[in-house]
This record gives structure tokens, C-alpha cells and sequence, in this order.
């Protein structure tokens, strides 16, 4: 296959027809303006405030990345289950959206990064002291939203049969926590931790810490460019204290425990 | 060639070599000789040039590859297996307590060797980052860390010291100091290291995109210079025969082909160049380079077994972690572990029918290498099972882990090994090729221009 590249490259290198040789070698880097999808339902991490600007831990760190790239942004609001889809019908470059990396959505979509590390935690009612760790949501009822992969991955992963509910939104999730239509809400604990933020002490972080999960940046397939240039940003931003500032910026008001700040280790760009 | 010449003759009449003379000499004159000759000489040296930069290139990409990026891929490689395995004895100690002293002497034998790898390690790492600040930084940074590692480590393995308790009753002081170890060995140490790696991995794709595409616009630069080199001497051939009456020029002749066979031996050797440059990149230096980080990523899968059993409470994400780094490892699709190994036993149902390229482990076990190293792996898995599902002592549950974690770690060594010597040999052969050709360019330039000269010499001197 490689040996008619030569040819074809030489082609391509004469001016005239260099238009019609850079279809398949799309990266990230070639444009300008960076479409990037961030959640729009979770406090602290990505949010809509009242002055109908985006803020929050992924929004600051897209905002860092597009800088240290020299890119402006053009933000695409989504919800969970947009994250894949959004990339792969193209109507964006990067999802920074409490985007697990698994092997398995690595088979459709590439990842740049993790950016973060953290661990799947549970959210229950303050007063409820029946839940303390994974094994006790034994036949509660779970909220997740719709595209997160959290509930299947408790039942088949950890073998405790929960009663599965689902909603578009983590509000949403969290409204029904508080209403008592759900027992317990289960995702990553800085998705938790804003919630519990935002219901002003009406719930408790239990601090089940039952999975590590790396947070990554969701990129169409094949820009290994793109993907590497992503995480020389990330590197420099643990390396100049970016990233710790923002998560104590984020997360500590929350009463997260942020005494050791994890740096990722890559996955790697293929 | 034919007509050009019949014309004029056919005209003669009266003296004939007066006429001839004076009808030869029309067209031809010193100037109009020089410029052709020139204009060929200055080709051939474009073609040469370019066929030297083009060579220039593919041996700056071998030289990153093979000496600089490419050794310090395995260099950090290294790093990392000494950290995560120094992590892994720390932990073995503790999870065994006063039970078992041979295989806690064991472990401590290896706990003081990996800290004098880790130790050369480092420095090598830091002598081939060279001149690259950011690496020295993060190497630097490297190395403060682990000072604070072993400083926990040691007080762990002091309070356990003191606490005198039998295996896999370590009381929660001792799992609490060492899980600040452990949370900055995984969370700083490790990653730091791992991503060297793959940053040097970065450098070597870039400097191999950079080479490929030098060599095609080489290739085209030769091939357009060496056609234009071609009609020049052509040319110069047609004027002298016209203008002087001489159909053959011996020297231009020969200038004629040794440039053909530049041209031709040229645009081979840059395709061959960059057919052993990509044989070097991607079937030496990507698996080998996989391999690297799978033996990496294999020996922090061994030291989430140890610590599944060592820190009760966080079981359950040492758990998780073990099978994100299985499926990392070599993916086969599936829900949870047992999942894993039912599914894998039917895609090695018979004799290893299909055997997944996804994954770290994936890339290294195709083509011929399937065997042994498949066979510790499915090995290990099931005894990971046995491990967790056992109520046994927790040393003898580990033993069985260790034992079959060192199985799959030698093969998987093996295999790497000989991805190594593929890749090395790959970076040798297209070393020796460039340097062959290259010795050769400037003395085929010299004798091009010689001969081209000497070729319009003799007509020169007929203004005289």
C-alpha cells in the first residue's frame, strides 16, 4: 500500500495539485477555531451561569488548551449522551465533558489526555445513613444520566443489582435525590461534589471511592498530531500549576479532598 | 539527429571544407557552447543536491530514531519497571508482615536492587535528554519525588517493623502510610515517567513525518533535475553535432550515462530509503515501543494485585484499575473480568485462532509471536482469578499471583527483546545503505562536471 505514497506525495508537492491531496489528514491543529462540546448541567465542572456564559473545572481547562494551541472557541453545549455523537457526526473538534476513557469507546472515537483523575463516588440524602458503601445500593434505586455508562458498569463490573433510574440531566438526578424518587446518585466525585454543592447540604458525598476514573478528551479518530499537541497543553498546564489552581478554585468550596492532585498518565496517541 | 546533419551536407558544393567550415560555425559559437554545458552541469548539480539533502533527511530520522528518542523511549521504559517494581516489593513486604521471612527476604533483595536501577535509570535519562530543557525538568522533578517516595516508604516499612503482624493483617497505620506512597507512586512518579516516554515517542513521529516528506519532494526534485540534466546533455550533443559536424562526443556520452544512472540508482535508493525508514518506524520501532510500555503497564498490573490484597478498603478500585489495565493490555471486548477470560478462551479456541491487535500487548503478538507469551498471559488471568476468589492465606494467594506475574513478565521480556533487535538491525541497515550512496555523490558530481567539459573542450579550442 505504501509503495505507491512516493508517486502520490510527489504529485501532491507540485503546487498545482496540492488542493486535491489534503483530504484524509484533517487535524485539529490546521484550523483556527476549535468547536468544543462541554457539558452544560454540572456545576462546578461545566455550567451555564446567569450571565448565559460557560464556566466550571472543563470549561477553564478547554479555555486553557485552546490558548496554549492559539485557538479561539467556539463552544457546542451537550449533555451526557451527546459526547460521542457530537464528534463523530462532526459537529465538534473536542469533548471536554467528564469523559471516562474505556477501551471499549476507544474502538469508535480517539482520546487526548486523561486530563483528570478521579473516582466514581456515590451522592446520597444527608440524612440517609444507610448507604456507606458500593455494596449497600444492593436494590436502591440509582440515578444516572442517559449516555453515562455508570449504572451498567456497577451492575456487570461490581455485581450489585441496583434499580437503574435514568435522567437526561445530573439536576435532574439531583432533584429526584432530593424529592426521595431515587436513593442514591452515582458518577464521578467532582460531578458529586458540585451537586452537593449546589443542593446546599441537603446531600452527603459518601466517599465510596469504588473506581479510578481517567478523564479524557474526546477527538475524532486519526489526528495523532492533534492528539499529541493536546497533551503537550495538558503537561504544561500540571507543569505550571494550572491545573492544581483550578481544582482548588473549583473544588475545594465544595469540600472536596484535594490533598494529593494525581497527574495523568496518557493513554497515548495511536 | 539524422536530418539535422543531412541537411547541410547535402548542400556542399565548390570547397568543400571551406563550405563545412563556414556552415558549422555558423550555429556554433563559444558562448552558445558554455551556456549548454552549464545549464547541464548546473542540473546535474540540483539533482545531486537534491538527492543529498533527501539522504541528509532520512539519516537525521534514523539518527532520532535509533540514537537519540528511540534509546530514550527505552531508557524511561526502564525507569518506569524499576519504580513500579520497587512499588510492588514495598507493598509485597507489607502485606506480609512477620509470615514468610524467605519471601520477604526476597523481596527485600529486590526492593535495594530496584533502587539502583532506578538510580541509573535517572541519569541516563537525564544525560540522553540532552539539551531538551523541559525533559530535564520533568526528569529533575522526578527524582524529588522519589526522594519523598522512599522517605514514605521507609516509614512504612518501619511501622510495620514495629507493629510485628502476621500476613494480611496490617494494621490501618501501616495501610495509611503506605497508601501515601503508593497515591504518589501512581499519581506522580509513574505518569511522570510514562509520559517521557511517550513524549520522546512524539519527537520520533514528528522527525519521521518530517523525513518522509522531505524524501518525496526530494524524489521529485531528483526526478525533475535529472530530466532536465538529460535534455541539457542532449541538447549540448545535438549543437555540437550540428555545429561541428561530430554525430558522437565520447565524454558527453559517458556524462550522459552516468547522470541516467544516477537518476536511476537515486530514485531508487531514496525508495529504499524510505521503505527501511518506515520498516525501521513502524514495524521496528512502534512494536517495539508498544511492547515497552506494555512490560510497563504489565508490572503496574501486578502491583494492583498486590495492593488488592494489601489495602482492604480500597479493593475494589485496585480491582477496576486491574481490569482497565487487562483491557489496555489486550482488548477483547467484555463487561468485567470473568467475562474477559471466558471471551478470550474462545478466541484461543483452537490452538490461539485469533488473536486481537488491540491493545499494548495486541501490536507485539502478531505475526509468528503468538505462542508463549498468549499462553502466560491466559495464564496469569486465571490465576487472578483463583486469587480472588480463594480464602487462603494472603501469602499464598500472592505466591500464586507472583508466579504467575513472573511466568508472563519473561516472556513478555522475550518478545520485547526481539522486537528490539528487529528495530535496531532496521535503523544499522538503512545507516549503511546512506552511507554508501552519500560517499559516493560528490565524486559522481566531480565527474559529471569533468566529463561535461572535457566532452566540449576540444570544440573550444577550434575558435582558437
Amino acid at each position: 500500500m505504501r509503495r505507491a505514497a512516493p508517486l502520490l506525495a510527489a504529485a501532491c508537492a507540485l503546487p498545482l495539485a496540492a488542493a486535491g491531496c489534503a483530504a484524509d489528514s484533517e487535524s485539529i491543529l490546521d484550523a483556527d477555531v476549535l468547536r468544543i462540546a462541554v457539558q452544560t448541567d454540572q456545576p462546578l465542572i461545566g455550567w451555564e451561569n446567569d450571565d448565559g456564559e460557560y464556566e466550571g473545572y472543563d470549561v477553564d481547562t478547554a479555555r486553557y488548551l485552546a490558548d496554549y494551541l492559539g485557538k479561539d472557541i467556539e463552544w457546542v453545549p451537550i449533555l451526557t449522551a451527546d459526547r460521542e455523537t457530537v464528534l463523530l457526526e462532526d459537529r465538534a473538534d473536542l469533548t471536554i465533558a467528564s469523559f471516562s476513557i474505556t477501551q471499549e469507546r476507544k474502538q469508535s472515537i480517539d482520546f487526548a489526555g486523561p486530563y483528570a483523575i478521579v473516582h466514581q463516588d456515590l451522592l446520597v440524602r444527608a440524612d440517609d445513613t444507610t448507604i456507606n458503601e458500593l455494596a449497600d445500593i444492593e436494590g436502591r434505586r440509582l440515578c444516572s444520566t442517559s449516555g453515562s455508562n455508570v449504572a451498567d458498569r456497577i451492575t456487570v463490573e461490581h455485581g450489585v443489582s441496583a434499580i437503574p433510574v435514568e435522567a437526561a440531566d445530573a439536576i435532574e438526578c439531583l432533584a429526584m435525590l432530593v424529592d426521595g424518587e431515587v436513593d442514591v446518585i452515582a458518577t464521578d466525585d467532582r460531578i458529586l461534589a458540585g451537586l452537593a454543592w449546589q443542593s446546599g447540604g441537603q446531600t452527603r458525598l459518601v466517599g465510596a471511592g469504588y473506581s479510578e476514573e481517567r478523564l479524557g478528551i474526546g477527538m475524532r479518530p486519526g489526528d495523532t498530531a492533534g492528539c499529541e499537541a493536546i497533551n503537550r497543553a495538558i503537561t504544561a498546564m500540571y507543569a505550571d500549576g494550572t491545573a492544581e489552581l483550578l481544582m482548588q478554585q473549583w473544588f475545594a468550596p465544595a469540600g472536596m479532598d484535594l490533598s494529593s492532585i494525581p497527574i495523568p498518565q496518557y493513554e497515548g496517541c495511536e | 539527429m539524422s536530418t539535422a546533419l543531412t541537411g547541410p551536407r547535402a548542400s556542399l558544393d565548390g570547397d568543400p571544407l571551406a563550405t563545412r567550415l563556414d556552415l558549422v560555425h555558423r550555429t556554433a559559437s563559444p558562448p552558445r557552447l558554455l551556456v549548454r554545458a552549464v545549464a547541464a552541469v548546473a542540473a546535474l548539480a540540483a539533482m545531486l543536491t537534491a538527492l543529498a539533502v533527501a539522504a541528509a533527511a532520512a539519516n537525521d530520522a534514523l539518527d532520532v530514531i535509533g540514537h537519540e528518542a528511540g534509546p530514550q523511549v527505552v531508557a524511561t521504559t526502564d525507569l518506569y519497571f524499576a519504580l513500579s517494581d520497587a512499588d510492588a516489593q514495598v507493598a509485597t513486604l507489607l502485606l506480609l508482615g512477620t509470615s514468610d521471612p524467605e519471601a520477604a527476604a526476597e523481596a527485600e533483595t529486590r526492593y535495594a536492587q530496584r533502587r539502583g536501577e532506578i538510580a541509573g535509570a535517572l541519569l541516563e535519562a537525564h544525560r540522553l535528554a540532552g539539551g531538551d530543557a523541559a525533559q530535564r525538568t520533568t526528569i529533575e522533578t522526578v527524582m524529588e519525588h522519589y526522594g519523598e517516595y522512599e522517605q514514605l516508604a521507609a516509614e512504612a516499612l518501619l511501622l510495620a517493623d514495629q507493629a510485628a503482624y502476621p500476613q494480611g493483617e496490617a494494621p490501618p497505620e501501616v495501610v495509611a502510610a503506605y497508601r501515601e506512597a503508593g497515591d504518589l507512586m501512581s499519581g506522580q512518579l509513574l505518569p511522570l515517567s510514562y509520559n517521557l516516554t511517550l513524549e520522546n515517542a512524539t519527537t520520533v513521529r514528528e522527525s519521521y513525518d518530517r523525513a518522509q516528506g522531505r524524501i518525496d519532494t526530494g524524489l521529485l526534485v531528483v526526478a525533475i533535475g535529472g530530466a532536465i540534466a538529460l535534455a541539457a546533455l542532449v541538447w549540448l550533443q545535438i549543437h555540437i553535432a550540428r555545429g561541428f559536424g561530430r554525430v558522437f562526443n565520447p565524454s558527453l556520452l559517458v556524462a550522459t550515462a552516468v547522470c541516467l544512472l544516477y537518476l536511476g540508482t537515486g530514485l531508487t535508493v531514496l525508495n529504499a530509503e524510505q521503505s527501511a525508514l518506515q520498516e525501521a518506524k513502524e514495524d521496528g520501532f512502534d512494536s517495539a515501543l508498544s511492547l515497552a510500555r506494555a512490560n510497563a503497564v504489565s508490572n503496574a498490573l501486578y502491583v494492583d494485585q498486590v495492593r488488592y490484597l494489601l489495602d482492604d478498603e480500597r479493593a475494589l478500585v485496585y480491582e477496576q484499575t486491574f481490569f482497565d489495565k487487562v483491557q489496555a493490555l489486550l482488548y477483547v471486548e467484555a463487561d468485567n473480568l470473568e467475562d474477559y477470560r471466558e471471551k478470550l478462551t474462545e478466541l484461543w479456541e483452537p490452538q490461539f485462532a485469533v488473536v486481537p491487535s488491540d491493545g499494548l500487548l495486541g501490536a507485539g503478538l502478531q505475526g509468528g509471536y503468538t505462542m508463549s507469551t498468549s499462553e502466560s498471559w491466559q495464564a496469569l488471568l486465571e490465576t487472578d482469578a483463583a486469587m480472588r476468589a480463594d480464602t487462603g492465606s494472603d501469602a499464598s494467594r500472592l505466591e500464586a499471583a507472583r508466579a504467575a506475574y513472573e511466568a508472563y513478565d519473561e516472556d513478555l521480556d522475550n518478545l520485547t527483546g526481539e522486537h528490539l533487535t528487529t528495530f535496531r538491525a532496521g535503523i544499522d541497515e538503512g545507516e549503511k545503505a546512506i552511507a554508501d550512496f552519500a560517499f559516493l555523490l560528490p565524486a559522481a558530481m566531480v565527474a559529471l562536471a569533468a566529463f561535461t567539459f572535457t566532452g566540449i573542450a576540444p570544440r573550444l579550442r577550434e575558435f582558437r
